[in-house]
């Protein structure tokens, strides 16, 4: 009897271990490509993972126009997981033909050796891009995405709210910090210029960005990490420092209770992607038309630098059975003029100049405001060239814990920056990489 | 192996009394039943837990130096294990883990063992109503539950807060520190506390009826029989729920991955199975995933042999 017990045990316990270390390779468990093994002329059919939004109807778009290279598109839901997804699908042969990463997630895609390189296919259509976009997409002197939509931050502000007490849409942060004690004494005293929220690192890391700091940088064969840099430290004590004089308010972002409180008209600017006016719609249904877009603060005053908060790439992957055919989808749906219009036709802001120039409808949580991708044209021109690193992913996580808990704790999130810089070079060096000190 | 060890100890048991009945030639009807629980053993079970200690052997380092060198999958020896071991963090996570535990394991048997003794008790009405109601949580999943809950305990969508609020009182937020321990076991306990009822009413009315009606002669109160009567006849029921309890809190994930979103409280590596996905998922190191997983098996797999033994010698006796 003992030993039937113990084994129970041991069942039991080991149920554990397989169900962590069980692998998330088959997902949507369709066979891919390489299985129809193509004879040549017969129509083949490329495997394509992207959670974009809409995005469906442009491939519907080339399927109806390229009977012979079919695209199927799977969509691994939250984007979060999706890069790690796509490396161990694609490590055990069972990855996509072509998916989909952020900007920062890409230089893992070349590490990981997931990211087939298109350097030659690409070299035509590098003029539909602004070169600081080319940048993003260029290792080592090769290419190994096509750019999709980019994210320049921008400020949107209730313009209803706004016109009503009269405030002044600040400029420069320290008009922010000024424009924010006029919001909390007006009103019931309940409404908050913006809120602080120390997860979204993805935000913060271009609002350091955008205040000159350089997360990642290579220098020859070594990777300098400077995330605890003087930049980083100003920008986070600006925020605790609003925080600290409740002049924000410090919700995690996208929760129910962030929703509510955009909804309802107490926290009256958000600073984001411009392409969030188009996802805003949805979260505050209530306040469609009160809104308009605005340029982020800037740090100097007549200095206009941006930073980035989102935005992604297609890329091949290296276990492509058809890697032309995939090579010249992305490109058509990306790079293409007609690839680029439809992309502002579903509300991306288009990476391609041409479609940033043809996006004319105003986006859904504006409907009225003929203006704001006319500014939104204006302001991607002023962002910057910017070098991601091999691990964001642990940056990110890092930031969004180490800020969580100076603000459960109480104490400063500027003490966070040292904590990520440690976290992102251990692990660096334990990848194996070359680390500047 | 193991599974073949248990096989000649029954037979001797069933042999014993007739002595000698038949000894013929080995049979191969026994390893013919065992078959099926073998051959799940080996493939469900010990396949990919050799395959995960193996994973945990190995590392993707970066081959060919230069800022943009590529990962190669190679043995680095005990280096994960090392990390394990020496990272702060994940300690502290097992430290939040028995914390939790140790809330909600007493709360969730109190709560079960209550509940089963007061519907078995005769004078409760409604018996098979109240058993369901008890019992629905149960099968709603873990996540739907943390979902709502978590509705329920932000102080901007809970209409607690919203009544308190009407009358001037000012809640607490349960997701802040120190009550996120509350609030989580309190998830587990409305999910969890149905299953175990079942199991303990179930062995209640399989007792048989001649000893309540033997300890009521002798003037037992309704009280003093379920302190003498029932409980040590449950004690069988009681240590399978206690085991599963306690298992299932050291595996706790569903509820704090759910409310981690809600709250800044619950960071990504709260527990150690959220650092374990976290490892394996964000970022993309399956190898020290496994490695962690590893230990907190034999961890989880030690502390079971542990209780099992106290509780079946306190027990279940060296009769049974």
């Amino acid at each position: 009897m003992k030993t039937k017990k113990w084994l129970t045990a041991v069942a039991g316990t080991a149920a554990v271990a397989i169900a962590l270390t069980g692998c998330s390779s088959d997902d949507g468990g369709s066979t891919g490509p390489a299985d129809d093994m193509v004879k040549s002329g017969e129509p083949i059919t490329l495997e394509m993972w992207a959670w974009a939004s809409n995005i469906e109807k442009r491939v519907d778009a080339w399927n109806a126009a390229n009977p012979d290279v079919q695209v199927r598109l799977t969509k691994p839901g939250g984007n979060e997981d999706v890069p790690t997804k796509i490396i161990t699908a694609t490590r055990a042969g069972e990855g996509p033909d072509i998916a989909q990463a952020e900007y920062g997630q890409l230089p893992s895609m070349v590490i990981s050796d997931v990211a087939r390189e298109i350097t030659d296919v690409y070299e035509p259509y590098a003029e539909k891009y602004a070169p600081a976009i080319n940048d993003l997409v260029t290792f080592d002197g090769a290419v190994y995405g096509v750019p999709q939509d980019i994210g320049p931050t921008g400020m949107m502000y209730r313009n209803d709210i706004f016109d009503e007490y009269g405030f002044d849409v600040p400029t420069t942060w320290e008009e922010f910090a000024e424009v924010a004690e006029d919001i909390r004494e007006a009103g019931d005293g309940d409404m908050y210029i913006a809120n602080f929220a120390g997860g979204d690192a993805d935000l913060f890391v271009g609002l350091t960005m955008q205040a000159g700091a350089n997360w990642w940088t290579v220098d020859g064969d070594e990777w300098k990490v400077d995330i605890d840099s003087q930049a980083s430290r100003d920008v986070l004590a600006f925020w605790q420092d609003m925080v600290d004089r409740d002049l924000v308010s410090a919700v995690p972002g996208g929760t129910p209770e962030w929703n509510s409180m955009m909804n309802d008209g107490k926290i009256l600017t958000n600073v984001s992607g411009v392409w969030a006016a188009g996802v805003m719609a949805s979260i505050v249904p209530d306040t469609i038309g009160k809104w308009k877009g605005a340029r982020t603060p800037e740090w100097t005053p007549g200095v206009q630098t941006v930073g980035y908060r989102g935005g992604s790439v297609n890329f091949v992957t290296t276990s492509s059975k058809h890697p032309e055919e995939a090579a010249e989808v992305i490109l058509w749906l990306n790079a293409s003029d007609e690839g680029a219009e439809g992309l502002a036709e579903i509300s991306k802001f288009p990476a391609a100049l041409h479609g940033q120039d043809s996006l004319s409808t105003p986006p859904a949580l504006m409907p009225e405001d003929e203006d704001y991708w006319p500014l939104a044209t204006e302001i991607a021109k002023d962002t910057f060239p910017i070098q991601w690193g091999p691990n964001p992913n642990v940056a990110f996580a890092a930031f969004t814990d180490e800020v969580g808990k100076a603000l459960t704790n109480g104490t400063s999130v500027v003490d966070a920056l040292p904590l990520v810089q440690k976290a992102v070079v251990d692990d660096l060096k334990a990848s194996g990489f070359n680390v500047a000190e | 192996m193991t599974l073949t060890a248990q096989r000649p100890r029954a037979q001797q048991k069933s042999a014993a009394p007739p002595p000698a009945r038949r000894r013929r030639r080995p049979s191969l009807v026994p390893y013919v039943f065992v078959g099926p629980a073998a051959a799940f053993f080996v493939v469900i079970i010990l396949v990919p837990l050799i395959y995960a200690i193996y994973l945990s052997f190995r590392g993707q380092r970066i081959s060919g130096g230069g800022a943009f060198g590529r990962k190669q999958d190679v043995f680095v020896g005990f280096e994960n294990y090392l990390t394990t071991f020496t990272d702060p963090e994940l300690l502290a996570s097992l430290g939040r883990m028995l914390v939790y535990s140790v809330i909600m394991v007493p709360i969730l048997m109190g709560s079960a063992l209550l509940l089963a003794l007061l519907l078995d008790s005769p004078r409760s009405a409604l018996k098979g109503t109240t058993r369901t109601a008890i019992f629905m949580p149960y099968a709603i999943p873990g996540v739907v539950g943390s979902l709502m809950w978590g509705f329920l305990y932000l102080p901007s969508t809970s209409p607690m807060h919203w009544i308190a609020k009407q009358i001037g009182v000012e809640l607490p937020n349960v997701l802040g520190q120190g009550l996120v321990y509350g609030a989580m076991a309190n998830i587990a306990v409305w999910g969890g506390v149905g299953f175990n009822m079942i199991i303990m009413y179930t062995s209640l009315r399989s007792i048989p009826a001649e000893n309540f009606d033997a300890a009521r002669i002798d003037g037992c109160t309704e009280l003093q029989i379920a302190w003498h009567i029932k409980i040590p006849f449950l004690m069988p029921a009681l240590v399978l729920t206690g085991m599963f309890s306690v298992i299932g809190a050291l595996q706790v994930y569903s509820e704090p991955i759910t409310l981690a979103s809600m709250t800044t409280t619950i960071h990504s590596t709260f527990f150690p199975l959220m650092a374990i996905y976290k490892a394996a998922f964000q970022n993309d190191n399956l190898n020290l995933a496994a490695a962690m997983s590893v230990v907190l098996a034999l961890g989880i797999l030690v502390l079971s042999i542990i209780v099992l033994r106290i509780s079946q010698r306190k027990t279940l006796g060296e009769g049974r």
